[in-house]
């Protein structure tokens, strides 16, 4: 009896630290359907609905929606894509949101507060985009990849090898349907990119943090969440006084490593 | 016996309610929640989604043949099938002629080919450029055809005297066929 009393405080705990958001849909512009996640059918989308994790949302020719998410991100979903919502959990003042990008274009406008820390991203078959306190435009079309443009603000764009590049405002990344990233053209627009492999973190472990000739990423940053590492890059600017250094991609062969000193 | 009964009588309500729940779903949605998942896209995806593309939201591979023959998007002699699969080539013939582009000098002296239709959608970055006329297109591929071709309708109207200058024998700029 005591411990049924124990393990059941123990889940209210935990469903209080970390639960499950739902995205409501804001508006509707011409056709759009929703599929519930055990549900194995479509069903005509209204105003009002409610989106979990593992929902699908589709929209029709020249129709448009808008979902708007509890920490404040708002996600146009563009004509002709299916969209689902992967994962969207509150644990305590940190926003974690997932969308999978099956084909179409969704753009995501995601407000970053000081209450609420937003990990946002959305995931392609080619690419992983993040975004934070920012605006990105993702678009996946079978044949021709994923095209990452940034319109405001910060973001990573990872591609299926990963090799992720850094997006400022007005930045575009292009991931190849075949999962390589970008044009060398797009990629000169970009800050800076690093490499993500199991390779690339050991050589920065071996480095230490001093003298690394890579994006500083510490073991504990987690490889697979590419927004942790803009934390990251962020932190050292304005934490660090080291010198770090970064790769720039200046065409398709070769890199140019800067120097930066941190404030 | 009553039990049985009963869990008939539930399911039956279970389905009614259902029913009467689920608001009916949209006659092209349908279409592009089948063809999302389609390996390899038929004659009949491909015909659907240009007729999508011309303003018919509905109908099946016998009216929608029709009506593209009608506005002269289709030549008279094909004879389009559910089962066939759909080429690159066989798309792109359809599409440029839903689009009215005028093409290239090789176009416009010879008319549209399949393969001529084909480098035109390739050139105009409609058509994925992997593979050749002949290569055949995905479910997924159909989708992005249509996207891209709305697309490039919408850029097209929104600059008209670039249109104009087409029309009147101009070749756009950087066109290296």
């Amino acid at each position: 009896m005591r411990l049924s009393a124990i393990a059941l405080t123990g889940l209210l705990l935990l469903s209080g630290a970390c639960r499950a958001q739902e995205a409501t849909i804001k508006s509707i512009s011409g056709e759009a359907e929703v599929k519930a996640a055990p549900a194995t059918d479509f069903v005509a989308a209204a105003v009002g609905a409610k989106l979990k994790g593992g929902d699908y949302i589709m929209t029709g020719f020249e129709s448009t929606v808008v979902l708007a998410f509890e920490d404040n991100s708002e996600v146009t979903v563009y004509q002709l894509t299916q969209l689902r919502v992967d994962e969207f959990l509150m644990k305590e003042n940190r926003a974690k949101t997932q969308l999978f990008l099956r084909v179409g274009t969704v753009q995501a406008k995601v407000k970053h507060t000081a209450s609420v820390r937003s990990d946002f991203s959305v995931v392609t078959p080619t690419c992983t985009a993040s975004v934070r306190g920012s605006e990105e435009r993702v678009t996946y079309l079978p044949g021709f990849g994923t095209t990452v443009e940034y319109l405001e603000g910060l973001g990573l764009a990872q591609d299926a090898r990963g090799r992720a590049v850094l997006l400022r405002a007005n930045d575009t990344a292009k991931v190849s349907q075949s999962g390589s990233l970008a044009t060398p053209g797009d990629v000169a627009q970009a800050t800076a990119i690093t490499d993500l492999t199991p390779q690339g973190a050991e050589s920065r472990e071996r480095h230490g943090s001093l003298g690394f000739n890579r994006l500083s990423i510490r073991p504990e940053t987690d490889p697979n969440n590419p927004f942790s590492i803009v934390q990251q890059i962020e932190s050292q600017r304005s934490t660090s006084s080291l010198i770090f250094r970064y790769d720039l991609l200046t065409d398709a062969n070769h890199t140019q490593t800067n120097a930066t000193r941190g404030q | 016996m009553t039990s049985g009964r009963v869990r008939i009588g539930n399911a039956v309500l279970a389905i009614l309610a259902g029913l009467a729940c689920g608001a009916p779903v949209h006659a092209q949605s349908a279409f592009f929640r089948e063809v999302v998942l389609k390996p390899r896209a038929t004659q009949a995806d491909g015909v659907r989604m240009v007729s999508i593309l011309l303003g018919k939201r509905a109908g099946d591979l016998p009216s929608d043949t029709e009506f593209l023959k009608t506005r002269g998007v289709m030549p008279q002699d094909w004879k389009p099938s559910a089962e066939a699969q759909l080429s690159k080539g066989w798309a792109s013939y359809l599409l440029v002629q839903a689009l009215g582009e005028r093409g290239g000098a090789g176009a416009r002296v010879m008319g549209w080919s399949k393969r001529r239709a084909y480098q035109e959608l390739v050139y105009l970055q409609i058509m994925p450029a992997k593979g050749g006329e002949h290569a055949k297109l995905t479910g997924p591929e159909v989708i992005t055809l249509l996207d891209r071709s709305a697309a490039h309708r919408a850029k097209r109207q929104s600059r008209p005297s670039e249109q104009v200058s087409q029309d009147a024998g101009g070749k756009p700029e950087g066109k290296g066929k």
